[in-house]
């Protein structure tokens, strides 16, 4: 009688938890880590996903943002291969910033195969402009100043002398020839804004930054874009500016959002992640929401976001090789 | 007197400034002055203000009695160790902890020190978590 | 005449139900976050932006609530200066000095409405300022570049001399330590990181709220703990706010005060970067300069409250102006208000005031409405906020404790910031044992970034030479009042008494 009351139990525990373990995976109390402070763009990237995932009825419930701030987000990512590796329901937001910290060793002893990539919600793509008054037309002739009058032409943008903003410049120069990039003058300015202020006070002629960044000034006037690294023209109002790519120097800048999962998430989580991403990246509500903040296109999920981190991770690896940032 | 030995602390922590500047480890690339100039002119500002401290002290505080210089120590430790199980054991609990013991140390009774805490780690609680959304610490009960 | 249908307009989107509504709980809220050390308007209005969010607020109306807060809290700051000797918020440090005297002698109720009175006064007018130059602020911005900064940052530091400390090697000192702590973290030039030992907590370096929670309300904590005698417990102090009507003479003799701070604080507000602290600061000394003949100042001067309130509440508008006209925030709480600005689809910049004139003329509109809702919830309802603070220490200050761990765990979800904030509450109370001031600390953590930053901008625009920082007519005019309003007096002071006392022999 035991043996056959344990028998049962037994087979019935199985079948359980087969059942249990071939249930896909349920989007319950999903999380979503910011790695910065209320306010930024990478807790824009969790509260705007967030909100479209829920009113689309792709995750039961809300998705709960965390805040956590530090190392320029190598904080959240060591956390996550620390102590969080295989939890199911959290996504981190991310950025084309994360990947240039994680090219340049920013993240003391982190790389991106700790983690996987699950998808874009757009990007935010990198222009080159002088003031509205200047002289300067085309990126050759913009280039070309550099090139010879590199202590008079200054250029001023958001980032840390380094960063993504600096390095798009020092590309496209990289790309027209010019061998000694350390020579251009960079200043790094608490933010865009603050950058196209400085352009159009003069105390810098060039400006390095994102489309988002300068929407409210290009349609006032006030500044001339001179190219947009885009692989294609964008849409809407940007469409009359010429990419860097027409221009003849092959350089696309383009600030992606998107998001990471742990690395030992199951891969009914991962594909059902990267599947809500796309999902939701293809409604309409959400081409509004990316038209609203200034994102561009870029649809990338899954495998073929994985390489297109670990490729921009080895671009900028090598640029910043050649300029000495790293060793 | 006390004022001469804050002044010998500042001087020493002032060096070890220097030397954090001096190793901080500048990329090919950089700004005209670098990284370093700046801290070097706030150390300079440092050391002058730290030596005039030191040559003319003002006269000496009122320091509280031993006991409660050890209570206020107690009191700091007890707050980290706040800070440090916040994330472990979840808000409301660490909460009720220290605020019960801040309570008691400022003169409650135990038993009211214990109401207060609770009341205060729920009250804070409902209104930051449930109702402005705050994102507080989670802890194995989700509170 | 444009201005003027353009603010009609205005009007009518800050007065439907619904705006209204929330323009009258963002000044409560506003008033309590402000009241409560530790919570400040930046912390407020960053936990209320997930609320907006979840409760699906147009851009108008969640600006609306957001600015309410922003402005209600400047109000708020003052009230536990006053009462408490704890600033509210950090722009009310200032308000200490005097008003602190002022409730020792019984006089908190009329300290409490001549703030009341001063902040509407300030805000008013900045408002109106708001108004005026807003449109026409992308020239005077232009006029200001890395140099000109600079000069600007070192003068705010040049003012700090007179007010903090009696000692002025004790201010120099506190000044350096607040901008060396502000050097701790990943170079914001060039990315290296800095005075960080390998500490991945500290490659952000340490944020000026934890310094400023941990100096003003945890070293609070300890200082209680430190004075509470358990023997003598019954005769706990109640505050006594006392008379909330003031005279009439006093009312007077506080207008040229609120005038002169609301002129200062509007300025300073102006200036990216400076912020509402400034504000409040610069029309304190400044008012302390002019107004201090009997040396009344420090001791529970009514212009020594009127000034730095109308000064902050005035700088508490100025800073608007960049924010929505440059898109460049002049405070930690129009940085956050930015922020909230461009996720809500709505782009600062000289465009703003066409292509969104909803937006910003109806939180132009809701500030004069939430001014007249404060100064109604600031004079006759003043007693029931105070109330808050009425509460014994035992129960006070445990709360004060817990809720400046949530304002900054809830921003950075940190532990290792809370520990933070725990030494510099004890670093704190040691600090204030050996009479070293606090303010220079925390005005050195806020601009220290700014002032380096600006530094090495301009050196880098010129090549290195120093003498460019005196190039411009803007950085020598700034120059100038610097050493000839606050470096030479120091000097010259001394002399002047040195001169008096040969005399008297």
């Amino acid at each position: 009688m035991f043996k056959f009351i344990s028998k049962i139990t037994l087979v019935l525990s199985l079948f359980l938890f087969s059942t249990v373990t071939s249930f896909s995976f349920e989007p319950n109390n999903t999380k979503c880590i910011a790695p910065a402070n209320a306010g930024g763009g990478w807790d824009f990237t969790c509260r705007a996903v967030g909100k479209a995932l829920q009113d689309l009825s792709i995750i039961n419930g809300s998705l709960e943002v965390t805040n956590m701030a530090g190392g320029g987000g190598g904080k959240a990512f060591a956390e996550v291969v620390n102590k969080r590796g295989s939890d199911d329901s959290l996504i981190v937001a991310a950025s084309a910033a994360t990947a240039t910290r994680l090219a340049q060793g920013a993240y003391p002893g982190n790389s991106m195969d700790q983690v996987k990539w699950v998808g874009t919600i757009g990007a935010d793509y990198g222009v080159i402009a002088v003031a509205g008054d200047s002289d300067v037309v085309t990126l050759g002739e913009l280039l070309e100043n550099l090139k010879t009058k590199p202590k008079k032409w200054v250029i001023g943008g958001g980032s840390a002398v380094g960063g993504w903003d600096h390095l798009k410049v020092l590309m496209a120069a990289k790309e027209y020839g010019i061998s000694n990039v350390r020579k251009i003058k960079y200043v790094s300015f608490d933010g865009g804004g603050d950058a196209v202020t400085q352009l159009l006070a003069g105390n810098v002629q060039i400006f390095t930054g994102d489309v988002s960044e300068i929407k409210g000034f290009v349609d006032a006037g006030d500044i001339k874009i001179i190219a947009v690294l885009s692989p294609k023209r964008l849409p809407g109002d940007f469409s009359k500016f010429y990419t860097a790519k027409e221009q003849g120097v092959n350089v696309v800048g383009a600030n992606w959002r998107g998001f990471y999962v742990p690395k030992g998430m199951s891969d009914d989580a991962y594909n059902f992640w990267a599947g809500a991403i796309k999902k939701m990246y293809d409604t309409p509500q959400w081409k509004k929401t990316m038209a609203k903040n200034g994102l561009a296109p870029l649809d990338l999920s899954g495998k073929a976001f994985e390489a297109f981190v670990a490729n921009s991770v080895a671009s900028i690896q090598t640029i910043s090789k050649q300029i000495g940032i790293i060793k | 007197m006390n004022d001469r030995v804050f002044g010998v602390f500042t001087l020493l922590l002032t060096f070890f400034y220097i030397f954090s500047a001096y190793i901080v480890e500048e990329s090919f690339i950089s700004d005209h002055i670098g990284p370093k100039t700046y801290p070097y002119i706030v150390s300079f500002f440092l050391i002058a203000s730290s030596l005039f401290l030191i040559f003319k002290p003002d006269i000496k505080p009122k320091w509280p009695e031993f006991r409660k210089i050890i209570e206020i120590l107690m009191t700091a430790v007890i707050l980290i160790m706040y800070a440090i199980f916040l994330p472990v054991i979840g808000f409301v609990f660490s909460t009720f902890f220290a605020s019960s013991f801040i309570s008691w140390r400022l003169g409650a009774k135990l038993s009211s020190a214990y109401t207060a805490g609770l009341i205060i780690s729920v009250t804070i609680f409902i209104l930051f978590r449930k109702i402005l959304g705050l994102s507080l610490a989670t802890g194995p009960f989700g509170f | 005449m444009e201005t003027l249908n353009f603010l009609i307009d205005g009007f009518r989107v800050a007065l439907t139900l619904e705006n209204f509504t929330l323009a009258l709980i963002g000044c409560i809220l506003g008033t309590i976050f402000g009241a409560l050390p530790g919570l400040g308007p930046a912390n407020g209005v960053a936990i209320l932006i997930p609320l907006s969010f979840s409760l699906g607020l147009s851009p108008a109306s969640s600006m609306i609530l957001l600015a309410s807060v922003y402005y209600g809290a400047m109000y708020g700051g003052r009230i536990s200066s006053i009462l408490l000797n704890i600033p509210g918020d950090e722009p009310a440090m200032m308000t200490c000095l005097d008003g602190y005297p002022m409730t020792k002698q019984g006089r908190a109720g009329e300290a409490l409405t001549l703030t009341g009175l001063a902040s509407f006064f300030g805000a008013m007018f900045a408002t109106i300022g708001l108004v005026l130059l807003a449109p026409q602020l992308v020239k005077v911005a232009l006029l200001f570049g890395p140099v000109e900064y600079f000069a600007l940052f070192v003068m705010a530091f040049a003012t700090l001399g007179g007010v903090a400390s009696k000692n002025q090697a004790k201010t120099v000192l506190a000044s350096c330590l607040g901008l060396g702590i502000a050097t701790i973290g990943v170079d914001h030039q060039t990315g290296v990181p800095r005075m960080s030992y390998e500490i991945i907590e500290l490659y952000d370096g340490i944020d000026f709220l934890v310094v400023i929670v941990g100096l003003f309300a945890v070293s609070e904590v300890f200082v209680f703990i430190e004075n509470t005698n358990l023997k003598k417990l019954n005769e706990e102090k109640k505050i006594i706010i006392g008379n909330i009507i003031p005279k009439l003479k006093i009312v007077k003799k506080i207008v040229p005060a609120m005038f002169r701070g609301t002129f200062l604080g509007f300025l300073s507000g102006i200036l990216p970067g400076a912020g509402a602290s400034l504000g409040s600061f610069v029309a304190y000394t400044f008012e302390k300069k002019i107004s201090n003949k009997n040396d009344t100042f420090g001791k529970g001067d009514e212009r020594g409250v009127a000034a730095p309130e109308a000064g902050n509440n005035a700088a508490a508008g100025g800073a608007l102006v960049p924010m929505l006209a440059l898109g460049v925030p002049g405070s930690g709480t129009t940085a956050v208000l930015l922020a909230m600005l461009m996720t809500l689809d709505v782009t600062p910049g000289p465009l703003l005031f066409k292509q969104n004139p909803d937006v910003v003329w109806g939180l132009i509109a809701a500030l004069f409405i939430g001014n007249i809702v404060l100064l109604i919830l600031n004079i006759p309802l003043v007693k029931y906020f105070s109330k808050i603070l009425l509460i014994p220490s035992k129960y006070l200050m445990p709360v004060v404790a817990m809720i400046s761990f949530v304002g900054i765990y809830g921003i950075s979800g940190s532990s290792f910031d809370l520990i933070i904030m725990v030494m510099f509450g004890l670093l704190g109370w040691l600090l204030r044992k050996l009479d070293i001031p606090l303010v220079p600390i925390i005005m050195g953590v806020i601009l220290g970034e700014h002032m380096e930053s600006n530094l090495r901008r301009a050196m880098t625009i010129h090549d290195g030479d120093w003498f460019m920082l005196i190039s411009s007519n803007v950085s020598i005019v700034i120059w100038t009042i610097t050493f000839v309003g606050f470096i030479l007096p120091f000097f010259l002071r001394k002399n002047i008494k040195l001169t008096i006392k040969k005399l008297h022999k």
